[in-house]
């Protein structure tokens, strides 16, 4: 068995509408094993939806969608036994005292590690005592992450994890991130439109837009195909000049800026052609690869 | 060890490691011999992923800058001088490439660069102390 | 200040006409429902004390059934506190508001079904009276809404403004004894005295709540909390994940029940014991008082079938769904769960009653002629199974996580039945009013033992339910029925609609246990 190809999460042709509209529209997805794996989009893409799916709150209208190799409608026990989930609205039990839930969620996971699970606590400055209800956001989210990784899940799911939070605790969420994969075999994926945090932790991406993956890639794919290169002419160009794999053109006169969106194009054969310099030849940060993949 | 991490200029993160580390080395603030930090505790403190660092101490140790010692971690390795000079003639050159871009672009003749480039040095000279 | 009035005023009606119409018709609803069914029968005496009674409790039901939603519309005041308004224009306009409401509404109400019914109820010292009780209530939430003191307050100023309203109509304790039907000087004098002293007390409270501020007794409050709170430092641990969830139901949930029970052996002796000294009628309110268990097993039912994460969303929130755990044991332990806190609920009703019941063979005092006459061997084990069937009942409605479809049933229903009965009314010939109610019942009663059938075959077909549960509950049903039908009421046999609406009522009391477990899933899995 080639362990470099086992996936933890096989999603085929999955569809979904509510009502009249197409939210997920034939999703293909495959998260490799160990690593991090960032799902981007705007607000509103999908991408709680397709969470929903895997955790088995939502049946696919058409497609599958397996983790571990498990229906997670069909074998609730076998799947979310071992993943650890933080949903967007952090949504927790009010009523209880963060100790109380530590005890009630202990007893779901055989793996829960209590050495674990208490430097986490005070490593998050939790108080025992303390009501749910009575948390700020900031150290909600930090409970609901703890209960999440005290029992060492094989997969990490985090819906938007940083959004609405303080930067403290955003880093807080980002170690996590990377403590969990830094152990051998666990893997994370998580949602966001913070784009600067998924370019520092993620392994993959796939950009869901328009209830389709526009994109997907490993991050170093990424950074290494999307270039932005300016370009000066001898002669002022009428038309913007074209590139396979051109994703954008702007600019008048003698200088125009493209963006690229891979490695395999024929950039050095039309610059030869046209006797034209290269000014500038960039890397683009995630944020505007994402902007220029979805704004086209 | 500081390295600041930015993701607003599209480098990507290995590479700005790369170049940090590199220059770190060079300029002596990291000595021959010194330890670096384990792959995975720089990256909790940079707060990038292992597989970036990895990456990043690979080249380094590629280009000879750092060695992989196998039970005691990563250290700066000692083979230093022709590396390092090489290695600063590269930064310093592409510096001066950029230089001599922009200069171009402003229309920049070849005499008056160079009498720019004398009249800073003097410039420079005279506000150094006596080394 | 009056264009902001106008404009706080336009911003509430427009927002609420729509609810206050619908609560407006829903309150004349019930009232006609239970006025058809007495005409009907020709039980209408107008001036007998049974029928005066009537028309106070209705009217209270009716006060309430409509001031609720006028105070859930008027909304939090706290967002106009930014606005450049004075705290004693928001407090003056939302508490003119609620008593135009309330007083127009109870006008209308009793011009229509005096007009629809037939009687002539009066109409203008009941609304004066009951709209200042209103404003009275809103006042008194404004000054104490923060604290501790809320529940005592209000209660407190609400029972004595409706037992002022009682004696409009006979005396304190006993049956009243003649209509309201003319308002006297000093019953005006009395109402608007209390009318302006709700507003005073109002735009206090509402300054006060402005600034964050409202009756200070911190210390008492803490050293009541006090009482409630279980000794930290003490976590519980629990061997596998059945018995965590188990102690997160009847933690959250299963308390309600068991103190219900207590809370009204309190509240009837201390109302009785204002009222009333006759011990022997409290020895038959507690005993009527156990079927009042079956209200509060309803409400306890919806409570424990609800898996949403905040009071208002009924789906089923994140964290219980990604509980490793089957529906099926989910279910189970929420069924379990209710079915406990209903048997130490029926418990402590059992040791309450009981004990009052020994204290009086005790001193030689023989109970009420009412209970003498009316009790049966079989009452105290209906209260149990009554209780059961609401509370399975409710849990069903809200644990498939789509309480609106069910509310929509369940209204459309009642009001196309509702409608029925009034239009049949009008005709001449009554016995078409008894063929409706037949055919309701038939209905109703085949519906309920189909939607049984259904949920045991689908549960059974999804494996939800094992063959030996399945047949166990086919056992049991046939128990209940029989002992029900032959051993309880043989005259039940005789009247089909009402012997089917029977069997199918008692189809409830099974079908949770396959009705949880398929809901559930329906609700977790979209």
């Amino acid at each position: 068995m080639d362990r470099a190809s086992e996936s933890v999460i096989e999603i085929q042709s999955l569809t979904r509408r509510f009502g009249a509209k197409e939210v997920l529209n034939g999703i293909d997805l495959s998260v490799p094993k160990g690593g991090v794996f960032g799902l981007i989009g705007g607000n509103g893409a999908g991408k709680t939806t397709l969470i929903k799916h895997l955790i088995g709150m939502l049946k696919p209208q058409h497609g599958s969608v397996r983790i571990f190799g498990k229906d997670p409608v069909d074998d609730p026990v076998g799947v979310l036994g071992r993943v650890g989930y933080l949903s967007e609205d952090r949504d927790l039990p009010n009523w209880m005292r963060v100790g109380e839930l530590m005890s009630y969620t202990s007893a779901f996971y055989p793996r829960w590690d209590n050495h674990y699970a208490e430097e986490l606590r005070n490593s998050f400055d939790l108080d025992r005592n303390a009501k749910v209800k009575t948390l700020s956001r900031g150290q909600r989210a930090r409970a609901g992450l703890l209960v999440a990784l005290a029992h060492r899940p094989d997969l990490l799911i985090l819906d938007e994890p940083s959004s609405g939070l303080d930067p403290v605790v955003r880093r807080d969420i980002l170690g996590a991130i990377i403590r969990t994969i830094a152990d051998e075999g666990r893997t994370v994926l998580f949602s966001s439109h913070l784009l600067d945090e998924v370019e520092r932790v993620a392994d993959r991406i796939a950009i869901l837009h328009g209830g389709r993956i526009q994109l997907a890639a490993s991050m170093e794919e990424m950074k290494e195909s999307h270039r932005r290169v300016t370009l000066r002419f001898d002669k002022a160009q009428t038309q913007p000049p074209v590139v396979s794999g051109m994703l954008s053109c702007e600019g008048e006169g003698q200088e125009w800026t493209m963006i690229l969106g891979q490695t395999d194009n024929n950039l050095a054969q039309m610059v030869a052609a046209s006797g034209a310099t290269v000014i500038e030849n960039e890397s683009l940060s995630l944020d505007e690869i994402f902007l220029t993949r979805v704004l086209r | 060890m500081r390295i600041h991490i930015s993701t607003t200029d599209g480098v990507p993160i290995y590479m700005q490691i790369v170049n940090q580390i590199k220059y770190q080395v060079t300029s002596g603030k990291l000595p021959p011999g010194a330890e670096l930090p384990p792959i995975r505790a720089l990256a909790e403190t940079l707060v990038v992923n292992p597989n970036t660092v990895a990456r990043a101490y690979r080249e380094l140790q590629q280009g000879g800058f750092l060695e992989n010692r196998r039970t005691a971690g990563t250290f700066v390795s000692d083979q230093g001088s022709p590396l390092a000079l090489r290695e600063k003639r590269k930064i310093l050159s592409e510096r001066i490439d950029q230089l001599l871009a922009e200069a171009h672009q402003m229309n920049f003749s070849h005499e008056e660069i160079q009498q720019l480039l004398k009249d800073r040095y003097d410039l420079f000279q005279s506000s150094q102390p006596a080394r | 200040m009056f264009s902001a009035m106008r404009a706080l005023a336009w911003e509430f009606l427009k927002y609420g006409w729509l609810h206050l119409l619908l609560s407006f018709l829903g309150g004349v609803a019930l009232v006609l429902s239970i006025l058809m069914i007495l005409k009907n029968q020709n039980a209408l005496v107008l001036d007998d004390p049974g029928m005066i009674m009537l028309h106070t409790i209705f009217l209270y039901i009716n006060a309430m059934v409509f001031a609720s939603p006028i105070f859930f519309l008027l909304g939090n005041p706290a967002r106009f506190f930014t606005i450049p308004l004075t705290s004693r224009a928001i407090a003056l306009s939302q508490m003119i508001a609620t008593f135009l409401l309330v007083a127009g509404q109870i006008v209308l109400y009793t011009l229509l079904t005096n007009r629809i019914v037939g009687l002539d109820w009066p109409t203008l010292g009941p609304a004066v009276c009951l709209a200042t009780t209103a404003v009275t209530f809103q006042a008194a939430v404004y000054l104490t809404q923060r604290s501790l003191w809320m529940v005592p307050v209000t209660g407190i100023l609400l029972l004595a403004e409706g037992l002022w309203f009682k004696t409009r109509y006979g005396d304190l304790s006993g049956s009243p004894t003649h209509f309201w039907n003319t308002v006297t000087p000093g019953e005006w004098a009395v109402m608007i005295a209390a009318l302006a002293g709700s507003f005073v007390m109002g735009c206090y409270g509402m300054a006060l709540n402005r600034c964050g501020e409202s009756i200070n007794t911190r210390t008492f409050e803490a050293w009541v909390l006090s009482w409630f709170e279980s000794t930290p430092g003490g976590f519980p641990v629990f061997a596998n994940g059945a018995s965590a969830h188990f102690w997160f139901e009847w933690k959250q949930k299963g308390w309600l029940l068991p103190g219900v029970v207590l809370l009204g052996f309190f509240g009837f002796t201390f109302v009785w014991a204002i009222v009333d000294r006759d011990i022997t009628n409290l020895h038959y309110a507690f005993f009527v008082g156990g079927y009042m268990l079956a209200l509060w097993a309803f409400i306890s039912g919806l409570l424990f079938g609800n898996y949403g994460s905040q009071d208002a969303r009924h789906e089923i929130g994140h964290f219980l769904a990604s509980r490793p755990m089957t529906n099926r044991n989910m279910s189970g332990i929420t069924v379990q769960a209710a079915l406990a806190s209903l048997a130490l609920g029926w418990l402590f009703w059992i040791a309450g009653f009981g004990a009052l019941h020994l204290l009086l063979n005790v001193l030689g005092i023989a109970p009420s002629v009412k209970f003498v006459e009316e009790v049966r061997w079989w009452y105290v084990p209906a209260t149990l199974v009554f209780a059961w069937i609401a509370l399975g009942i409710g849990l069903l409605i809200t644990i498939a996580g789509r309480g609106v479809l069910y509310f929509q049933l369940g209204l459309g229903s009642y009001i196309f039945w509702l409608i029925g009965t009034v239009a049949l009314n009008f005709l001449s010939d009554p016995s078409w009013s008894r063929y409706f109610n037949a055919g309701c019942a038939t209905a109703a009663g085949v519906s309920l033992i189909g939607w049984t059938l259904w949920l045991y075959l689908e549960a059974r077909r999804r494996q939800l339910l094992g063959s030996q549960e399945l047949l166990l509950a086919l056992a049991a049903y046939i128990l209940l029925a029989v002992t029900v039908v032959l051993g309880i009421s043989p005259r039940m046999l005789t009247d089909g609609p009402i012997l089917i609406l029977g069997l199918g009522l008692i189809a409830m009391s099974v079908a949770p246990f396959a009705g949880a477990p398929l809901g559930l899933s329906w609700n977790r899995t979209r």
